[in-house]
C-alpha cells in the first residue's frame, strides 16, 4: 500500500507537469501562428501605391472582404468545369495515314465466315 | 445457383473440420514426446517417423489458449471486411495474430520471441521503436496543416484531450502496475499507435524489470482506434446540448505558402525543445510535413506517404499481431489494459469536448466553436474528424465540420506525441 501511494504522488505529479507542458507547448504554437499572417505581412514588401489603393477604393470592413463557402464552392466549380471542357490544343494539320494492317489469324475474316461453293 | 454456392460452401467447412479434427486425432493418439527407434523393421521406423512428423504439427501442441487467439485474429480479418473498420490496420495485425499462434515446438526459431527466428528479426523495429518514427514520417507528408493554421485557437483542443493519457496513467498506478508500465497503458489515451507502441518499447519492453506489455497495448490501442465511430458519437451526444450541435464555425482562411512552409520548421524546433524525448516521433513528423510543404521534394514526399509508410504499416501490424503468442497476451493484465484502453478513450474524447465547451465561454459571435469537434482532439487521424462531421450532419446537414475537426485532430498528434516524450523524460 505505501509503494502504491508513493508511485500515486508521482503519478500527480507527472499528471499536473505533463498536462502543463503539452498545453504550453501547444499554447506557444498557438500564440506563434497566431501572430504569424501580422509578421509575415509586416515583413512583406509591399508595393506602396497598391496599398493605397486599397484603403482608397473602399472602406474594407471585414464583412466585405469575407467570402462565403458557398461562393466559395460556387467559383470552384465554375473553374473545375471550365477546366474540364477546355481542350488541348491540337495540331491542326491533317494528315493521311495509311493504316497498317498486322495479319493475325485471330481477325482473319477467312476464318469467322462460311466458304461457300461460288460455282 | 444460390443453393450450389451453399452446397459448395458447406462441403468446404465440413472438410476443413474433418481435415482439423483427424490432425488433431492422429496428433493425439501418437502423443507428442514421440522418437524414432534407430532398429526395428522399415515399417516400424516409417510409423516413427510419421508419429514423430505429427508431434511436430500444430495439432499435437494446440491449447485453448491458441485457439482462442485465433478466433481473436479471425474476429478482426472480420471486423475489417464487413464493416470495414480500420482494414489497413486490422487485416496485418488479424493476420498477425494467427501467424503469432500457430502451436508449434519451442526451439526451432519459429516463434517471434526466439531469438534469430525471422519473426525475430522484424520484431526488433517493433522492440526498438524503429517503425513508429517512419510511420510519423509518412504522416507528416500526407498532413495538410492548414487547417490549423486557419485557426490556430483550436490547437489547444488537442492539448485538452491529453487528459485521456495522465488520467489513465494514473488508473494503471491504481491497479497496481509499475510507474513504467503505467506510463506505457497511459498512452493509448493518446489514440495514436504509433506513439503507443513507441513508447510501450521503451517503457514495457520486458527489459528494464517491467512486464512485456508491447502486444496487449498495441493491440488495445489500434482495436480502440478502429471503434472510435462506436465509442464517440455517444459521449458527443452526451456532453452536448442540441443547440451546440448546430453551432455553425467560420470558413477557414486561406493559408499562404509561406505559412506552411514555417509551420513545420518551428513547430519541430519549437516542440522538441520543450519535449525533446519526443524528438523521434516529433523530429520525423516535421520532417515528412516539410518534404510535403517544400514543392521541392514532392518525389520523397510521395514515397513517404505511400510506399514507405504502406510497408511499414504491414510490418508493423504483422508483427504486433504476432507478438501476441498466446502464453504472453493470454493475462489477467492484457484484460486490465483492455478495460484501461476503453476508459482512456472516453476520458479524452470528454477532455476535448468539455474544454470546447469552456473555450466557447469566452468567445463571442462567429468565433464560437461547435464542441462538437472538441472530440476530434484525440489523435485519431482522420477517424474521428469523420466521426464528428457526421454526428453535426446528422443534426444540420448543412453543417460540414470536416476541415473544422481535423485541426484539433492533427494537434492531438502533436500533443500525443509530446505527452509521450514528457512520460518517457520521466519515466524512461
Amino acid at each position: 500500500m505505501m509503494f502504491l501511494n508513493a508511485n500515486m504522488d508521482e503519478g500527480f505529479v507527472i499528471l499536473l507537469v505533463g498536462m502543463f507542458i503539452v498545453f504550453i507547448a501547444l499554447l506557444v504554437l498557438f500564440t506563434l501562428f497566431t501572430l504569424m499572417p501580422k509578421l509575415l505581412n509586416a515583413f512583406s514588401k509591399k508595393p506602396k501605391t497598391a496599398v493605397k489603393k486599397v484603403s482608397n477604393s473602399s472602406e474594407t470592413s471585414n464583412k466585405e472582404s469575407y467570402v462565403s463557402g458557398e461562393q466559395m464552392a460556387a467559383v470552384s466549380t465554375a473553374v473545375y468545369l471550365f477546366l474540364e471542357e477546355a481542350h488541348d490544343e491540337e495540331n491542326a494539320i491533317v494528315t493521311i495515314n495509311s493504316v497498317a494492317k498486322n495479319y493475325s489469324p485471330w481477325s482473319s475474316k477467312i476464318y469467322v465466315t462460311h466458304r461457300f461453293n461460288n460455282r | 445457383m444460390l443453393f450450389n454456392k451453399k452446397r459448395t460452401y458447406n462441403k468446404l467447412v465440413i472438410g476443413a473440420l474433418a481435415f482439423f479434427i483427424t490432425g488433431f486425432a492422429l496428433a493425439q493418439v501418437s502423443g507428442t514426446d514421440a522418437t524414432m527407434a534407430a532398429d526395428g523393421s522399415l515399417f516400424q521406423r516409417a510409423l516413427d517417423g510419421i508419429a514423430t512428423f505429427l508431434s511436430y504439427t500444430g495439432f499435437a501442441n494446440v491449447t485453448i489458449a491458441h485457439i482462442v487467439m485465433i478466433v481473436v485474429g479471425l474476429f478482426f480479418i472480420f471486423l475489417a471486411i464487413n464493416y470495414d473498420y480500420e482494414p489497413l490496420l486490422l487485416i496485418p495485425i488479424g493476420t498477425g495474430i494467427l501467424i503469432g499462434n500457430i502451436p508449434f515446438v519451442a526451439g526451432n526459431q519459429i516463434g517471434i520471441y526466439e531469438t534469430g527466428s525471422v519473426l525475430n528479426y522484424l520484431y526488433f523495429g517493433v522492440v526498438k521503436g524503429i517503425y513508429p518514427p517512419l510511420i510519423f514520417l509518412g504522416i507528416g507528408a500526407m498532413t495538410d496543416f492548414s487547417s490549423l493554421l486557419s485557426n490556430p485557437k483550436l490547437m489547444l483542443l488537442g492539448a485538452a484531450a491529453q487528459i485521456g493519457v495522465f488520467l489513465t496513467f494514473l488508473g494503471a498506478i491504481a491497479l497496481g502496475f509499475t510507474l513504467q508500465e503505467s506510463g506505457a497503458i497511459g498512452i493509448i489515451g493518446g489514440a495514436d499507435g504509433p506513439t503507443a507502441i513507441f513508447l510501450s518499447s521503451k517503457l514495457a519492453n520486458g527489459l528494464n524489470g517491467s512486464q512485456n506489455l508491447i502486444g496487449p497495448i498495441a493491440i488495445a490501442a489500434y482495436s480502440y482506434m478502429a471503434l472510435v465511430p462506436v465509442i464517440q458519437p455517444p459521449i458527443m451526444r452526451l456532453l452536448t446540448s442540441q443547440k451546440e450541435r448546430v453551432i455553425k464555425m467560420k470558413p477557414p482562411r486561406a493559408v499562404s505558402k509561406k505559412e506552411k512552409i514555417i509551420f513545420p520548421i518551428v513547430g519541430l524546433l519549437l516542440t522538441t525543445f520543450i519535449s525533446p524525448s519526443a524528438l523521434p516521433l516529433l523530429g520525423m513528423l516535421f520532417f515528412g510535413n516539410i518534404l510535403k510543404e517544400s514543392g521541392h521534394t514532392e518525389r520523397l514526399a510521395e514515397t513517404a506517404r505511400t510506399k514507405l509508410i504502406d510497408i511499414v504499416t504491414i510490418l508493423l501490424g504483422v508483427t504486433v499481431g504476432a507478438s501476441t503468442q498466446a502464453d504472453v497476451f493470454l493475462t489477467f493484465d492484457s484484460m486490465k489494459i483492455f478495460c484501461l484502453g476503453a476508459i482512456s478513450f472516453v476520458i479524452a474524447t470528454m477532455g476535448g469536448l468539455l474544454f470546447a465547451k469552456f473555450m466557447n465561454l469566452f468567445l463571442k459571435g462567429d468565433n464560437k466553436i461547435n464542441p462538437l469537434i472538441g472530440a476530434a482532439g484525440v489523435s485519431a487521424v482522420p477517424d474521428s474528424a469523420r466521426v464528428v462531421h457526421v454526428e453535426a450532419l446528422k443534426y444540420d446537414k448543412s453543417n460540414y465540420l470536416l476541415m473544422h475537426a481535423m485541426a484539433p485532430n492533427v494537434a492531438g498528434v502533436i500533443g500525443s506525441a509530446v505527452a509521450a516524450g514528457i512520460l518517457l523524460s520521466f519515466l524512461g
